[in-house]
């Protein structure tokens, strides 16, 4: 479970760095923050998905298949609602 | 681009006589100093500031604007040569396609809001895959053209930087999600609440308002309530400025953003259960009359050839249908959220294009809101429209609202050149029914007393008995307007 800490890590990491944006609205403080929260639970969630389905392919309950990266997430239609949402 | 206007952005002492002022800012745009809206003549423009150049060079070379033009997401516009309106700092000026009639989302019945939402998502998450954000997300920046939701801030883009939080997501959270769940969850009505919040329904009194229950609901939980809490828990602390932002990534920001896109299209309104929904099915109208007065109003408006109609007290759209089907643009304005509802569900079903059901209430139509009284425009301010329909709108004004006749006609001159209107007189048994639980305090309301009436602000044209029934169809011409 080295691999787990690691994301972990990662994104708390994400959460905790960033420069303050240029905008010119308020987005909000708790904004902000619940959505650094929320990415992170988002990111955690990916990377057990993908974990699950590489253990499902380990013990050749699941085939291999494009869930394979997280850059999927990436190339999704915007309305095909396939992806992890929070 | 066709006439390309290369603006030197102008600096320090030269800038003040550089102002060309000329035209009019529009009232609504000052926020942004990427750049605003101006009138000119008949036109419209927008002035792209200096500050904006970055974001909106990105808009148009990273395939983005071509993107969401396609889809009619974004409002299309061509870079004109045109004199800015303000020459210091000005980058380039557009001229957008113009929107025919602005509307505001007090005045949108819940799909309508709901469509305007899923847009702006679907819009962030296509330009989150080129690089962009949106930097705000008001509803203030959707209109509706052709039957559909359409962006038409061009300015709303900016760069994309890999961890940065959505600035606008608050925003879109006032302006969208809180609105619409208290009208799915608590009532429909509370979108008025839009009028009281030019900036959207703060979400702390949203989070009061809507019943316990919502808490169940991960979606409303997490955007609603907790964000509420969250706000409430960093708005007054020394950490309400902290020095560094929360890190979102990419993938975490795109989660978010889908997120709220299935919330969003799970809440649902049922149209259902009001008083003008089932209208017609309990009118006293029998079929043939029905179909005079449908000939009727057809023949007026073939005689009045309107550019454009309003109808006021529309119900479903049944007669705004007979000048939108003929290609005359019209507005189906009706006090009922259920009929707009119903109304702007067969527009989409049907894919019409030149009808727009909206919410409108005649005794208190739209105010101008926001700074100074000028950022939204009245009704009024909108008007006036070519062509103004009142069918069987008439007896619910002045009875059921004490309206003396001669003010509904002094302000029905104000908002339309020529008028079709239908007068119900005291046997209907509509009108029956409205006196029948109080006394009759109306002793001008009859025929004689309606054209005396209206004979200050209007000349009549034609008048003529709708078969069958005891009301009397008039076409009119507004003393007041050219």
């Amino acid at each position: 479970m080295f691999k787990y800490r690691d994301h972990l890590a990662a994104a708390v990491v994400l959460v905790a760095l960033s420069s303050p944006a240029y905008a010119y609205i308020d987005p909000g403080s708790g904004s902000m923050i619940l959505q650094g929260i929320l990415a992170a639970v988002a990111a955690i969630a990916v990377t057990a998905k993908l974990w699950w389905h590489r253990l499902l392919v380990l013990l050749r309950i699941r085939k291999p298949s494009s869930l394979s990266s997280s850059d999927s997430v990436m190339n999704g239609d915007p309305s095909s609602g396939s992806h992890d949402r929070l | 681009m066709n006439g390309r206007a290369v603006l030197d952005g102008g600096a320090g002492a030269e800038c003040s006589a550089l102002i060309a002022e000329e035209g009019a800012r529009s009232g609504g745009s000052f926020r942004d100093p990427a750049g605003f809206v101006f009138f000119r003549g008949e036109e419209v423009y927008r002035q792209v500031n200096v500050s904006g150049r970055e974001s909106y060079d990105q808009l148009m070379n990273s395939g983005l604007y071509a993107a969401l033009v396609e889809r009619r997401m974004l409002v299309r516009h061509k870079e004109v040569a045109v004199r800015p309106f303000d020459a210091c700092g000005a980058y380039r000026v557009l001229q957008p396609e113009q929107v025919d009639f602005v509307t505001y989302p007090y005045e949108w019945c819940f799909s309508q809001l709901q469509d305007a939402a899923l847009l702006t998502l679907d819009a962030q998450l296509t330009a989150l895959r080129r690089n962009m954000s949106l930097k705000d997300a008001t509803a203030y920046n959707v209109q509706f053209v052709h039957g559909r939701p359409v962006l038409i801030d061009t300015l709303s883009f900016e760069t994309y930087e890999e961890g940065r939080p959505w600035v606008a997501y608050r925003q879109f959270c006032q302006h969208f999600l809180a609105p619409l769940a208290l009208m799915a969850r608590v009532d429909v009505r509370l979108n008025h609440l839009l009028r009281a919040y030019i900036d959207g329904i703060p979400l702390d009194f949203a989070s009061k308002l809507l019943p316990r229950g919502t808490r169940l609901n991960m979606g409303l939980l997490i955007h609603l309530h907790l964000h509420a809490r969250m706000q409430g828990a960093y708005a007054s602390t020394e950490s309400s400025k902290p020095k560094r932002a929360m890190a979102v990534s990419r993938n975490g920001l795109i989660g978010i953003v889908q997120g709220l896109r299935g919330i969003v299209s799970k809440l649902h309104w049922n149209a259902s259960g009001t008083e003008w929904a089932r209208y017609y099915r309990s009118t006293n109208y029998s079929d043939a009359s029905f179909d005079h007065k449908k000939q009727l109003v057809g023949e007026y408006l073939s005689q009045a050839k309107p550019r454009g109609v309003w109808d006021l007290g529309a119900n479903t759209g049944v007669f705004s249908r007979l000048a939108a089907d003929a290609g005359t643009p019209t507005i189906a304005f009706d006090i009922d959220p259920a009929a707009v509802e119903i109304n702007y569900r067969e527009m989409k079903r049907k894919q019409e294009i030149c009808l727009l059901p909206l919410l409108l209430d005649l005794t208190n139509p739209t105010p101008g809101l926001g700074w100074g009284g000028e950022e939204r425009d009245s009704l009024l301010m909108r008007g006036p429209v070519d062509c103004a329909m009142a069918l069987a709108l008439i007896h619910h004004i002045a009875i059921s609202n004490n309206v003396p006749m001669r003010k509904i006609a002094a302000l029905l001159s104000r908002l339309c050149r020529t008028l079709i209107i239908e007068f119900v007189p005291k046997a209907d048994s509509q009108v029956k029914r409205l006196l029948a639980s109080r006394v009759d305090i109306f002793d001008d309301y009859h025929q004689a007393g309606f054209e005396a009436a209206f004979a200050e602000s209007f000349e009549i044209l034609r008048q003529e008995a709708v078969k069958g029934t005891e009301r009397t169809l008039y076409l009119m011409r507004s003393r007041s307007q050219p």
